[in-house]
């Protein structure tokens, strides 16, 4: 039997998907635990991209391996964010207003230098694994994937997995668990709210940096990817609900299978209207939560 | 004022309330009318069409601008990052209006304010109920979606060829005195606002949201005010960057860095000023336009160190340092 284009089309979206997934929840974390959106995060993303694309071309490391070093580097990156953007602003009246300007201004410069020291050029390290394909057989028809993706949606499933046993069995998480549901009770309770924000912001550069790694193996990238994949990451939330961790996930799957559904429909115009899935999601997302008169 | 100077009031009673008018004359009104009457001698000054056409233009424009963020992000609260969607809106109504169904250049603008105050109302009524950050979120991906509209909808638009305006031609100083009267109705917009019962519906909100629904007023309908008469503003101000560059194509009219200038110029005002906004304005388009554009690769670079340093270090903007005179601090 000979492929099914449907079915090509919906595995593609799951393999994207589990991309937004990874890159989402890092987002949502931040959101849930401090109530801070987080604008650099699709720059943070880069940022992994870019340290593997290097350290592939300086030293040839093996993007899988390099996950060992962006990781703990992105989470010191995050930790310093914490201090730069967030920390200066918490005890100010209109925190979230802050917050959101200063990263915002954070996104500006980061794109700024990425432009400047590393150009516009489209990057990517290319792995032997890119071009294989690998072909499902199903009882409708064929799909088929490279396997560079379903990589990236093992790495993903492994952060997730591996974010909701941290969440669910360590006392940090569960102390980040008690400040996204209420943030007075916990500090009441002795949680120390600073040193639990700052490990926030850290783990969300973490997910960031693992969501990098894959975009390094499967896109060209190059700096504007930042900001679209922020525009992804507000679709993913808006439709999951902020602060949740399955809403994130099914989000963004959903997303990632919406946006491929869509190129397949449009035949041809590749990525004209699919970007516009995230943002009519964002709308759509947001129309239903004003009818429904909720206010986060 | 005193006693003798009211005893040698003229009789006569309209000209005794004009007199007690004058004597109760708000100063804030002098330095807007000082404020505004130089801007309009920018061009007598330095008459060359060029330096009007590439330099002066852009200072009652973005002035336009930050007041209409003002109204919203300043006023009420809302942080819009939309506004580059609205211009890029008002920039084709105008645009389409005024070349394909050769409307008249100030009717086919004031349409494009209709266009934009309606479609400001609808965003800001499905991001009524959205506070802070969510709000921006929700204007940013409003903008994004007009901007890929625009780039889709061929028929109309011609997507990403472009749309050309060479045929209506407006000599520079026209454009000017255009954007500076934009300006000032947003100024006036501003002030009014800021005096009246509307305002403190705003400011309110702004505050406390929560407080101010439990007062009995109605938010929802106050915020998709606020944002429909900000973005009533950014339709004429879009139809002038149309005619003042003469051609405009998805990625030069939808461009976000007029929405983060105008941000950092409210920002370094101080948010719900009226003066503050306008005296950042005329200096940061100085900046960005005249004394930077050789510099214009780091404009992302010098609008974020500054937004970054203003909300660190000026929570209350430019005039709201406790020395500064009342007359200044509106």
């Amino acid at each position: 039997m000979g492929f099914n284009p449907f079915l090509v089309a919906l595995f593609g979206g799951l393999g994207v998907g589990s991309l937004y997934v990874v890159f989402a929840l890092g987002m949502n974390l931040l959101i849930g635990v401090m109530r801070v959106i987080n604008f650099t995060h699709g720059y943070l993303m880069l940022l992994g991209s870019y340290l593997t694309y290097f350290l592939w071309e300086w030293y040839g490391l093996n993007p899988l391996l390099s996950l060992l070093i962006v990781m703990p580097s992105l989470f010191a990156v995050g930790v310093l964010f914490h201090f730069i953007m967030v920390q200066p602003v918490l005890k100010r009246p209109f925190f979230e207003d802050n917050t959101l300007l200063l990263t915002f201004a954070g996104l500006l410069i980061m794109d700024n230098l990425f432009v400047k020291f590393w150009t516009d050029n489209l990057r990517q390290v290319p792995t032997t694994y890119f071009n294989t394909p690998v072909i499902f057989h199903t009882p409708w028809g064929d799909a088929v994937l490279s396997q560079v993706v379903l990589i990236g949606a093992g790495l993903s499933a492994a952060a997730t997995a591996s974010l909701w046993v941290f969440l669910r069995y360590t006392w940090t998480g569960r102390a980040m668990r008690a400040a996204s549901q209420d943030l007075l009770a916990a500090r009441l309770l002795g949680i120390p709210a600073r040193r639990l924000y700052a490990i926030s912001f850290g783990i969300a550069g973490l997910l960031a940096g693992i969501a990098g790694v894959v975009v390094a193996m499967e896109f060209l990238f190059y700096p504007e990817f930042g900001f679209n994949y922020l525009l992804k990451a507000f679709g993913v939330i808006m439709m999951g609900g902020m602060g949740s961790m399955p809403g994130t996930i099914g989000g963004g799957l959903s997303l990632g299978v919406a946006e491929s559904m869509t190129t397949y429909v449009y035949n041809g115009t590749y990525g004209v209207w699919s970007n516009g899935v995230a943002y009519v999601a964002i709308l759509v997302a947001l129309a239903i939560r004003a009818l429904l008169g909720k206010s986060r | 004022m005193n006693a003798s100077s009211s005893a040698s009031a003229p009789e006569g009673r309209w000209i005794r309330r004009a007199w007690g008018r004058l004597r109760h004359w708000n100063h804030r009104w002098t330095v807007l009318i000082v404020a505004f009457a130089l801007l309009a001698l920018l061009p007598i000054l330095y008459p060359s069409p060029y330096t009007i056409s590439v330099f002066l233009f852009y200072i009652p424009w973005y002035l336009a601008m930050a007041q209409s963020w003002n109204i919203s992000g300043g006023y009420s609260g809302q942080l819009s990052f939309g506004h580059w969607g609205l211009l890029g809106v008002g920039a084709y109504t105008t645009a389409i209006l005024a070349v394909t169904y050769h409307w008249d250049v100030v009717t086919a603008m004031l349409m494009a304010a209709v266009v934009t105050f309606l479609l400001g109302l609808l965003i800001g009524y499905i991001g009524s109920g959205l506070r802070g950050a969510y709000f921006a979120i929700a204007t940013l991906a409003a903008a994004a979606l007009m901007q890929l509209v625009m780039l889709n909808w061929q028929s109309v638009t011609l997507g990403s060829l472009g749309f050309p305006i060479f045929f209506i031609l407006i000599s520079p100083s026209d454009l000017y005195y255009g954007a500076l009267a934009v300006a000032v109705v947003a100024t006036l917009m501003v002030y009014a606002i800021s005096r009246s019962r509307i305002g403190l519906a705003f400011e309110a909100i702004r505050e406390n949201e929560d407080v101010a629904i439990a007062t009995g007023v109605y938010a929802r309908g106050y915020k998709a005010l606020a944002f429909g008469l900000s973005a009533s503003i950014m339709g004429p101000v879009g139809g002038l960057y149309a005619f003042a560059s003469h051609y405009i194509d998805p990625s030069s009219a939808f461009n976000i860095i007029y929405n983060l200038q105008i941000i950092l110029m409210v920002v370094v005002g101080g948010r719900g000023k009226v003066l503050g906004p306008m005296v950042a304005a005329v200096f940061f388009a100085w900046v960005f336009e005249v004394a930077l554009t050789s510099f214009n690769v780091y404009n992302y670079l010098i609008t974020g160190v500054v937004i970054f340093v203003a909300v660190l270090l000026l929570p209350r903007g430019i005039f709201g340092f406790r020395g500064m005179p009342k007359v200044l601090q509106f």
